[in-house]
Order: C-alpha cells, then structure tokens, then sequence
C-alpha cells in the first residue's frame, strides 16, 4: 500500500487539478563522506577452511575437506585460499585490499555466545558492536548512523540503530506532510501551522526534559524524540537516492539500502549478515553455497560503491559466529569449532594482501608474537581472541580512544595488525 | 519536635511506640527491689536551674544486680532498676513522677494508664506516670526485669531514661536527672542467609564430602585459592565459607568458575557434582546468594527504588488498561481505584482482563516469543498435503487476503497463540498451555485438522473452540515424489499443548544431526526461563573439542549443556525434522534414514531414538514410555521448580517493556555493584511473583496468569515514576525500568483508536499494525524477531506522518457528533473562539491533555498556557489569512474518508485550529511513550 492507493481509496479525484505543495525545507545535514563501516556476518559459523584459512587432508587423520582429496590450496599473493564457491574469484579480485586474520578463538560453540563474542569483542554480556561505538564515536546526530539488518544488535544504549526494509514505505514517510496522487502532492496542513505546531513541539520536549526527576529510560526516549525532531528532515536526502527499482535478494537489498544510507551522508555503520553457514548436514553443497552468496555480496558492495565513486571509503569487516570442525559428521556436515577467522577488506589498504594469525593442520590456533606477527609459543605469544579483532577496527576507525570505546575496554594486548611490513608466515 | 514531623513520622512512631509498650509493660513500684549499689545518675537538674540536692540513680544489669553496666546483647534479659531520693524538703510532700524514654529523636512519657505517648517536650503537656503521689525520701522504681529487647524490635538502639518529680512544695519546678540511664542493645548478629544455606546444604554434603580431598593444604588442590579446612578444626564453617565468599567477590568471574569447576570444566578432579543434580542446584543457589549479598553490600540492593516515586493508582490503572485492554480506564474504573488501596488496585488491573484488547495482548505476547505468526502466509509451512490430506484443496492455490486458504494459513499459524489466550482468559491453570489434550481450531483449521468441532458460523474465522487433530496420517510408503507412497495410517494425535503443536514445530524444526535440540533448547527457554547456551562458560581449549567419540555424550566440555538438553531433545522422539509426527516410513518412529542405514549406528529395529544419545528424559528421570513422552515431559515441566519462573521470563517483556536483565558478569566493570544490584532486585522480584504464581496467592487458583500480570503490574519496577536528584549509580540501577515505555505498533495503534475513535487504516490495511509495522519497530516473526524499543529518526517518520494525517479527520468527526458523545471535545463546540470563550477552549484542552497525554493539569498549567497559545496561534493566523471555510483547500487536505459523518466546514477556523492541537499532542513524547 502507497500513498498513491491511499489517496484513490480516499477518492481525491476532485482535487486533482491543484498545484502541489512545498514539502517542507530539509534542513541542511551534516554530511558524513568519511569511511563506511560495513561489517558482515556469516551467520551460523563459517568454515574457514574452505575459505581463507585452507587446508588439506592429513594422511591417518579424519578427511578436514573433500575438495582436499581432488585440489590443491590456492595461492594468489600473500593469501591462500580454498579452490571451492567462488572464492578464487573473490580472493583474486580483492586480495591486495585484505587482511586475513586465522586462528581467532572464540571460545565457544554456542550461537549466540559466539556472535556476542566475534562482534562485540566480549563473551559475556553487555558490549555494543563496533557500529555502534563508531556510530556513538563518530556520527551520532546522524539520523541513520547506524544501520542494522541482521546478525549482533547490541548497542548498549551508547546508539540506536535504524532498520531500512521496504522503501517505497520511507520514500513516502520522508514526505510525511503530504499524500500523493499521481504526481500531484496535496499538503495536510499549512506550512505554518506545521512549523507552529514543531516549535512548539521542541518547546514542550525541552520543558519535559528539563525536569530534575526524569527516570533515565525517560531521559533517553526523549532525548530520542529530540534527536529525531531535529534530523527528520534530514531523511529527505536519503529518500531522494532512492532509485526506483531495487535489487532482489533481502541481502543485496539491505546492503543497497545501507549503501544509499551512506551515499546519502547519513550513515557511518551498518551490520550486515547472511545465514545458511550452521551446515551440520550436506557441508558441502549448503556451505559452499552460502559462501558464494557472501563474496558476492561483497562484490556487489564494491561494484554498486565504485559507480557511485566511493568504493575508497569502504572498509569491510567479514567474520561469523566461529568456525566448523576440522572433520565431518555422519550426516555430512560440520559441526561447531571455536577457531575462526575474519577479514578486513579496504580499498588500496596498505595493509592489504597480508594474513596475520595461524593455526596448525589440524586448525588448532597458533600463538602469535604480537611484535613480529611470527607464531611464537613461548610466554611472549599471545592467543587471538575476537577482543584483538575489535581492538583492531576500533583503532583502523580512530575510535579506540573515544568515549565509547573506552567505556567499554577491550584489555586486549597491543597486536601490530596494520604494520605492511609484518605479517605472519 | 513539631507536629508536622509527628505526622509525618506516625506510622514509625507507632511501631516504637507498641516496642515500648511490649517492653515496659511490667513497669511497678516495688520499693524493696531497688539496689543500694545502682549507679548515681550524673548533672541533677531543675528546670529552672536552680541547684537540687535530689538524686537519681539508674542501673541495667544482666545478672540480677551483680554487676551493672551500658551495653548489652540484643537476646541478653535485662532488669532496669532506678531511684529517686528527692530533696529532704520534698518528703512527704504530694508531687508528681515522671519517666521518660528517648528512643532516637523522640521522648516517650509513661502515662499513669501504663500507655506511652510521644512528649512535645513541651512542660504543659507533660503527663506523669506515678501522679499525685505522697514522696517518700527514697523512691526506687523497677522499670522492668528479666526482658531481652531484641525480640521487641529494638536490637540497635539506645534508650535514654529520664527520671523527674515535681512537687506542690515548690510549684513549677521539675527536678530530674540530667545525665539519663542510658542501655545500649547491640544489633542483632543476622546471619548472612548464603551462610545459613552453607551450613545445612553445602559445607557437609559438598564441601566436606567431595572438594576436601583436593581442596586442602598439601593436597592436590592446596596451592588454588580454594583451600578448606577440614570438619575437625574449630570453626571449619565461618573458614570454609569466607574462603567461598573471598573467591566469588575478588577473582575475576568467580561466580561462573564457581559454577562451571564442580561440573568439570576446568576442573583438574574433573566433574563432581552432575548438572542435573541436587548436590548442583544447591550449588547454584548458594553461588547466586552470595552473589546478591555483595551487590547488597555494594549498593542496597533493597534501596534501589528508595528514591524513585511510584505512580498512584489512578496512573497505574491508566498504564495497565492501554496495555491490557488497549483502552483507557472508565471513569467508574478510575474512581474504584482513586484513593484506594493496592488489593483495590489490584482488583481493577485484573478486571481489564477480559475482551478483545486483551487477546491481542495475549496473542502479540505469546506471538514474540514463539514467532508462529511467520508462517500466517503460508499453510504449507506447517503442515504437509500427504500427511494432512485435507490440505490438498490448497496446493498450489493462490491466497489473496481473505480467501481460504490465507484464513486457513492465519489460523494454523494462530494456534498455539490462541491456545494460551484460551487458557488466560477462561481463567484456566497456565500449566494447560503444555498439557493440553486439545487444539485450538477454527472453521478454517478444523478443515484441515478435522476433529468433528461444532461451529456456530462455519465462515467466522474469529470462532475458536477446542478441538483435535483427527485427519493426520502417518505412511506405510514414504515420499512425496514415490508412485507407491501411501499416508494411510490414520492417526488419533496426541496432544500436548504448545510443545507438540503444528505451528510450534515447524517454527523450531530440526535436522538429522540436530535431533530436535534445538526444540529442547527453546522448550527449557520458553517454559522453564532457562537459557541452555548460557548455562556455563565454555572451554578455552580447541583441543577439548577435538575428541571423537561421541562428545555430546562423553566430552565433559559439551555434556555440561548436553545432558540438559539431550534428554529433552529425546522427550521430542516422535515428531521428525519437520515436526510430522512418526513421520517415517510405518509410521512408527520418526527417526531419520541417514541414522537408521548409518552401517556406523547402533540402530535397531523397533528403536524410537539415536542409541548414541542420552535416552528420552528430564532431569535425571527417563521418559517411561515412547509413545507420550511428551506428554510426560509436559507434566515434568510443569510440575518443575522452575515453571513459574519461566512463566514470568515469558511474559516480562510485554509488560516491563524489556527482557529482565543478564547477570553482569565481568566484577572489574566500572558500575559492575550497579548492574549486580539491579539484577539481583529484579531476580528477587522475579522470584517472588513465581512463587506466588505456582502458589496461587492471590486465591484464584495456582498457576492463574492474570494474577501473574497483576502481579508485575504492581512491582515498583512497573510502577517506578519519577526519581529524586539521580546518582550515577542509580542510572544504572534504574535503567529501562518504571515508565517511559516506547509503545509497539500495535500498541499505540490500540491506543489511537481507544483515544480518539479513529481508525489510522489505508483502505483494508492498518497503517500500524501492517503498512508502517516494521518501519516502527514491531517484527515479522521471521527474520525480524526483535522490537525496537528505542525511537529512531525513521521511526519518528511514523508518528508525524500519523499526526499529519490522522489530526484533521479526527478533529472533523468529532464534532460531527453531539457534545455529549464526543471522546475529544466536550467542552466546546466550533463557534467558540479564543476571542469570546477562552475558559471553554482552556477547558477542553484540559480535557486533552489528560485523555491522550495522561496528565492531570490544572487550568492555568503552563502547559495548558502552551496549548492554548498554539491554538490561539493557528486560529489567529488563519484568521488573518482569511482562510476559506472548507477544512478541504487547495493546500491543505482533511482525509475523511474513514469517517462516517464528517464536519468539512469550517467557517470560525476552529476545526482546523483544533486539528493543529491534536496534531501537536499526537506526535508528543507523552503519546507515544507509557
């Protein structure tokens, strides 16, 4: 249902020949142009040994991957890769613009454990994701600072995050003093009136919260009111990018939208995910398939980014709940594994083309030295947790020492993740 | 003292008072009692400060005058002794005496009636105990003997006794002691209740039976920081438990190491004490006693809501009707609550239980949880064509809105939410919502179901009954794409409320490898509050992982949740992947081809589930019968300890607004005693509702869930309204509880309608409760499972879109109807202007505020000032405008197509002017918010 059926249900026919109204003046925003915080999630557990942290079959061991038995381990610049999905042509295309992280252990098996864990950087409850430290950080007046459309919603209260589902409903809502017929607009009320009435709107919002009683739930829900007063026109300028036509998938969809969101100067964040990877049947066809969904996905931010001529500003964060056993199941699948990887992707990164963190044969998770980046198994190497992973993006974001980030510490040990020299071997 | 602090202080004042009459009440003259050796009071005095030579003497003992002294313990029987020697000139001489107490700031007189009364300390109103007597030279007084003070309430305090006489040989004169005898009680010692509970169920059965082998100096365990002293040395207890205490409060995580070292994991003695047991339950509840104890020494755990003010009974009723009624209160309600007491309030939340608002509140509630409404589209995601032949006349048929097959899709996925609206509301026992031996069905379902159910109108989808599923068939020959299928095994299903429903199956379906655990782990959650994947905190080691026989059943890193769950999962034995009962080939087990051709599986023939897992159970008892385990685990949940908490972690979001909050875990957290302490007052509260639910304390039966809700309704944490100068630690103590409440789409849909009588629909569509319902934070049930509860820009979108379009036609029907009839305008009608009835104006927009904002203002509130010049505004502007006098122009639209009789003139520029009133109060943070 659009404006459009609403007003030819009203039976507008009669006012068709008046001019339309002025739409109300969107106030000038302060565009956001920095970089764009994507972080994707594959939801269920990914098995890295079929992607970015590859490996073969051991002689006397349970078989880790079939492709193993007929293929050989990709190579292409410093990163090796999984001969399976499209992964070969994903890892050609960006591995100059990625940093590979193995052997992050997330110590757990658990769904929602592992999630809060890879995306927040803490295992237990509490800490928000890293969009909504950077959202906080960086853009918090933004009206769509931080998009959400699956995978960790956490924002511990430091942010909100916005849904972007059927467009058509916001291109109509962004426009909410009028009701369209056709290309005829008809106002609900007078421009006065309506400025009138939001004047005194913020006058009564301010007398509200100027009491020294509030409880802090009402603190927050108005100053959430105020924020949304004073940036409402502001979505004018997202709903303007919005084309016409939409992409397909409910993935590439949101990622559109997000995309638009960003395009728009509007948003810093976004959380992104697909699901399908909990494979602990049919490994094979169902995960490979879902991993082919996600690198394309991740073509897809790429491809729409460079024609729209911000792909530099894209920094990807690919990681998931945790890995897959290092071996099949009865029926075929794989089941949970606590070491996993992720992956930051950026557009011309020096750091690019590098892998830092190991695990051995076998996928059990190496220690690293987190001076030299080299395995280390004496008392100076340090395990990789998901801590170092947000640690890490908070401070590629330059948001590690906001007031966000320093309320929620990380206490994760100072690991040398962008230095393009280093990287583990 | 003044009188306003008596009055203030009244209800204390009694209590200390009744103390001191329970305690003095053997107050007498007994003159040969009174000891020679009683100490001298110090500083005789007179009221006019003229020397005396009277003396007083006062003495407390313990141990029959052997020794006197100041300070004694709370259980210690005391005897009080005192005496006046007054001045030789004042013998035989009538005068008056006088005892007083002073309890804290107030002085207690001992009146002749043996009564005590609060003294003004005001010489007129001085009252004596012993008046009119003949003094004698000596004048010993026994106050009182043999009597403990802590049993009369006043362990802790100091009394000061005062002795004083006055004498018609010297009128208006009072002498008296001006030092007091002065008895200090000590506090009585509370034993901690975690040390109570160490004492009878931990420190023998636990501590001495199991950990003292390791946990001992020089054994195994001594060099942890859990070492013990065995039941041979003095004071093991006190020992024992405050090494308990000391690792709980300062090692980082304790309390999750505590929990997860006895069940082995990261355990060097390996698993102790099994999940499922008692000795593990008791674990447990000392570990989460300790736990509350030191929030409450960091920061009162009882005096979170010390400063926060509640909303009074007539806000209360207001609240509870938008949200279980999805109205406001009558006025006859508000009135029976007005002034009233809690049992009052009480009865009125609950009599909002009833009617059509209420369903929806059950049904959207129930639907949060179990997401059954996702499949509201689609029949086939429920149920199957082969095994419920009468779903046939559906495949492949489109579903337009209204056909049968969409209200057939609507009704299956609205069964198991109806079966728990049927329970509440017919004031059924919750437990019925697993054990029921029935189906929610309706024209539609029965169609599909079967179940011979009589229907009084066969189209009605909104006609619900009790009915069975009679038109299920297992096959002999399996598979949909087989020319030899055969589904012809008819089946009686056997009921067990949600947990075998259709809808909630497939809601939660399973795989081969799964093997229904994922059911297991949402029935522990739904039912039970028990959050499986948090029960323990999970290995750090790979390795721990990598063993290959049977982990789940055999790895201690995995059997910790596994043989929780497992069992559970079993209990799940004849429902398949897609919830079809016995759904394999004979129709006599639904265990999957890929485990029964396993050449690796132990299977049998005849078996009913995976011989490599935990056999069918709960709680360390099996399922004694394959066929209705089920049904058996029905009746084990329910009649679990844990039922009514899990009743209440159900529903606590709808009405908190909120989940209850997560066991802060991490100590070095800044507001780490903050969250502890809002936790552990929502547990307690939590807590105490189960226990009155499964009690059925409110007398209308155990298990009765609007008493539940009335319950919660009428915690503080519901209730919590305002708070007084804020700390830091109370920002986190009280967050998200009490008021302030983002309503959902649906809520503030209802409260549209209910308020203003207009219905904010596109065509067949509401504008809230489908067109805008995800925009406005509200769930699709599938991949959106979360509300919003924080209002974005976005979001906002939605309220002024509302406003702009709903404000006008609102206004336009309402003065469409006579005065008397109106919900929004009662007051005034269009020709009354600012300019020649501005008390009427200010009247009814006093009348608006509180109808859609809840506030109770006076007239000349600034706020109604601000209402009253806004209206004043638009009306002037439109005035000089010369606006026309249709409410329709060319640059401003009232869509009134919703409305039955709709007001489009408006030649006095007061519809409009009130449209722009309602407008202005239908997007405020107060309309949106409750």
């Amino acid at each position: 249902m659009n404006r459009r059926e609403f007003t030819k249900f009203l039976g507008m026919a009669g006012l068709s020949a008046t001019a339309a109204l002025p739409l109300g003046i969107a106030q000038a925003a302060e565009s956001y142009s920095g970089p764009f915080y994507i972080n994707l999630a594959a939801i269920g557990g990914w098995d890295v040994t079929s992607f970015c942290d590859p490996k073969a079959n051991i002689a006397g061991e349970r078989t880790i991957n079939n492709w193993a038995d007929s293929a050989s381990i990709g190579q292409i610049g410093n990163i090796a890769y999984a001969p399976v999905a499209n992964n070969q042509t994903f890892f050609e295309r960006f591995y100059q613009d990625m940093m590979v992280i193995n052997g992050i252990d997330t110590q757990t098996n658990s769904h929602d454990d592992g999630r809060r864990h890879t995306w927040s950087g803490r295992l237990g409850f509490g800490y928000p994701s890293f969009g909504a430290i950077a959202s906080n950080a960086i853009g918090p007046e933004l009206p769509l600072s931080l998009v959400h459309a699956a995978g960790y919603n956490e924002t511990a209260g430091i942010a909100r995050f916005s849904r972007l589902q059927d467009p058509d409903v916001i291109r109509n809502l962004v426009n909410d003093s009028v009701v369209q017929d056709g290309d005829t607009s008809y106002g609900l009320f007078e421009d006065n009136e309506l400025n009138l009435i939001s004047q005194y709107q913020n006058s009564r919002l301010s007398r509200l919260q100027s009491s020294n009683q509030l409880l802090p739930r009402q603190i927050d829900g108005m100053n959430s009111l105020q924020l949304a007063n004073a940036t409402r026109d502001d979505l004018k300028l997202f709903a303007d990018l919005l084309p016409t036509s939409f992409e397909g998938g409910r993935t590439n969809r949101a990622a559109q939208l997000a995309l638009i969101a960003y395009q728009s100067g509007l948003c810093v964040s976004c959380q992104l995910g697909l699901s399908g990877f909990d494979t602990h049947q049919d490994h094979d066809d169902d995960h490979f398939s879902s991993m082919a969904e996600l690198t394309d996905l991740v073509t897809y931010i790429f491809d729409y980014a460079e024609a729209a001529g911000f792909a530099d500003k894209i920094v990807i964060t690919l990681g998931s709940d945790f890995g897959r056993k290092p071996y099949y199941n009865s029926g075929g699948g794989k089941d949970h594994w606590p070491i996993g990887s992720a992956m930051f992707i950026q557009q011309g990164a020096a750091w690019g083309n590098r892998v830092v963190g190991a695990t051995d044969d076998l996928h059990n998770a190496l220690k690293i030295n987190p001076s030299t980046l080299q395995v280390d198994s004496s008392s100076a190497g340090v395990g990789l947790e998901p801590k170092h992973l947000q640690q890490a993006i908070r401070e590629l974001a330059g948001v590690d020492q906001s007031a966000a980030a320093l309320q929620f510490p990380l206490d994760a040990e100072d690991i040398d993740f962008f230095s393009p020299s280093k990287q583990t071997a | 003292m003044n009188m306003k602090n008596q009055r203030t202080n009244l209800a204390h004042l009694r209590r200390k008072i009744l103390a001191c009459c329970l305690l003095f009440s053997c107050f007498g003259l007994f003159s040969s009692i009174a000891s020679a050796q009683l100490p001298e009071l110090g500083s005789p005095s007179t009221a006019t400060g003229a020397s005396t030579t009277a003396k007083f003497f006062g003495g407390a003992t313990a141990d029959n005058s052997a020794s006197f002294g100041s300070s004694f313990g709370a259980d210690q029987a005391l005897d009080l002794f005192t005496e006046i020697q007054v001045e030789g000139a004042h013998v035989n001489t009538v005068g008056n005496i006088y005892l007083l107490i002073q309890l804290g700031a107030d002085i207690f007189m001992r009146l002749e009636s043996g009564e005590y009364a609060i003294w003004d300390q005001t010489l007129p109103n001085l009252q004596a105990t012993l008046p009119g007597r003949t003094l004698q030279a000596s004048e010993p007084i026994t106050i009182l003997e043999n009597v403990a003070f802590g049993p009369a309430g006043l362990a802790g305090a100091t009394l000061s006794i005062f002795l004083a006489y006055d004498t018609t040989a010297a009128t208006g004169e009072l002498y008296y002691s001006g030092v007091p005898l002065t008895v200090a009680i000590d506090a009585e010692v509370t034993e901690a209740a975690s040390l109570t509970f160490f004492r009878s169920n931990i420190s023998s059965p636990i501590i001495q039976s199991n950990c003292i082998g390791c946990h001992v100096s020089g054994g195994p365990a001594g060099g942890t920081p859990l070492v013990y002293v065995s039941s041979g040395v003095e004071g093991f207890q006190d020992t024992n438990y405050n090494t308990l205490l000391e690792y709980i409060k300062n090692v980082p995580n304790g309390s999750s190491k505590i929990l997860s070292r006895p069940q082995g994991i990261g355990h060097g003695g390996g698993a102790v004490l099994a999940t499922e047991s008692a000795g593990f339950a008791d674990w447990s509840q000392f570990v989460s006693s300790v736990q509350n104890e030191v929030a409450g020494n960091g920061s009162n755990v009882q005096s979170i809501f010390a400063a926060v003010a509640k909303m009074d009974n007539e806000q209360t009723l207001r609240k509870a009707a938008l949200l279980y009624a999805g109205r406001l209160p009558t006025e006859q309600e508000s009135a029976s609550v007005s002034g009233g007491s809690e049992e009052d309030l009480a009865l009125a939340v609950r009599a909002l239980m009833s009617g059509e608002g209420f369903e929806s509140f059950l049904m959207e509630t129930a639907n949060d949880r179990l997401l059954t409404e996702a499949f509201s589209t689609s029949l086939f995601s429920i149920v199957h064509r082969a095994y419920y032949p009468n779903s046939y006349q559906y495949y492949q048929v489109p579903s337009p809105i209204g056909s049968d097959k969409r209200l057939t899709s609507e009704a299956l996925a609205q069964e198991p939410l109806r079966l728990v609206s049927h329970v509440v509301t017919n004031e059924r026992p919750y437990t019925e919502v697993l054990t029921a031996d029935y189906i929610m069905v309706n024209p539609y379902s029965a169609e599909v179901y079967g179940g011979n159910v009589t229907f009084d109108d066969l189209g009605d989808p909104d006609e619900w009954r009790e009915g069975r599923i009679t038109e299920y068939y297992r096959c002999t020959v399996c598979g949909q794409n087989n020319p030899n299928a055969s589904y012809n095994i008819a089946t009686d299903y056997p009921h067990a409320g949600l947990l075998n429903s259709p809808a909630f199956l497939s809601r939660f379906p399973s795989t081969d490898t799964n093997r229904n655990r994922a059911r297991a782990r949402w029935a522990y959650y739904f039912f039970l509050g028990v959050d499986i994947e948090g029960l323990s905190e999970r290995t750090t080691d790979q390795s721990a992982l990598a063993d290959e026989n049977n982990p789940t059943l055999n790895n201690e890193n995995c059997t910790v949740c596994h043989n929780i769950m497992d069992p559970v999962a079993g209990a799940f034995q004849n429902y398949g992947d897609e919830g079809f009962y016995k759904d394999q080939p004979g129709g006599q087990h639904s265990l999957p081809g890929s485990y029964r051709l396993d050449s690796g599986s132990d299977y049998q023939f005849g078996d009913t589930w995976y011989s490599d897992m935990l056999a069918p159970g709960f709680s360390g008892e099996l399922a004694p019968n394959s066929d209705n385990s089920i049904q058996w685990l029905a009746d084990k949940f329910v009649n679990d300890p844990r039922f009514g908490y899990g009743t209440v972690y159900f529903w606590y979001p709808a009405v908190m607004g909120r989940d209850a909050y997560a066991l802060p875990e991490n100590p070095e957290d800044l507001d780490y005693e903050s969250k502890l302490a809002a936790y552990s007052t929502e547990q307690q509260m939590i807590q105490d509702a189960a226990a009155r639910f499964v009690a059925g304390s409110a007398g209308n039966g155990a298990h009765n869930l609007k008493d539940l809700l009335v319950d919660l309704t009428l915690s503080d944490h519901f209730r919590a309204n305002s708070v007084d100068a804020i700390t830091a630690s109370q920002d986190v103590e009280l967050d998200r509880v009490g008021t302030g409440k983002l309503l959902t789409p649906e809520q503030l849909n209802r409260k549209l309608e209910s308020t203003t009588g207009f219905s904010w629909d596109y065509g067949s569509f509401s504008a809230l409760d489908e067109v805008y319902l995800l925009i406005y934070g509200g769930i699709d049930s599938f991949g959106i499972t979360d509300r919003a509860t924080d209002l974005t820009t976005l979001m906002s979108t939605v309220v002024t879109t509302m406003a702009n379009e709903v404000s006008c036609p609102i206004t336009s029907q309402e003065f469409g109807l006579s005065q008397n009839q109106r919900k929004l305008f009662p007051f005034v009608e269009l020709n009354d202007l600012p300019t020649n009835s501005e008390n009427a104006i200010r009247t009814n927009i006093q009348h608006l505020h509180s109808t859609l904002l809840g506030e109770e203002l006076a007239i000349n509130d600034p706020e109604i000032d601000a209402s009253y010049d806004l209206f004043a505004a638009v009306w002037n502007a439109r005035i000089a405008a010369n606006k026309g006098s249709s409410v329709v122009s060319a640059s401003e639209i009232c869509i009134t197509g919703n409305v039955v009789n709709p007001v489009l003139t408006d030649s006095n520029q007061t519809l409009r002017s009130w449209a722009a009133i309602l407008n202005y109060m239908i997007r405020d943070y107060k309309f949106i918010h409750e």
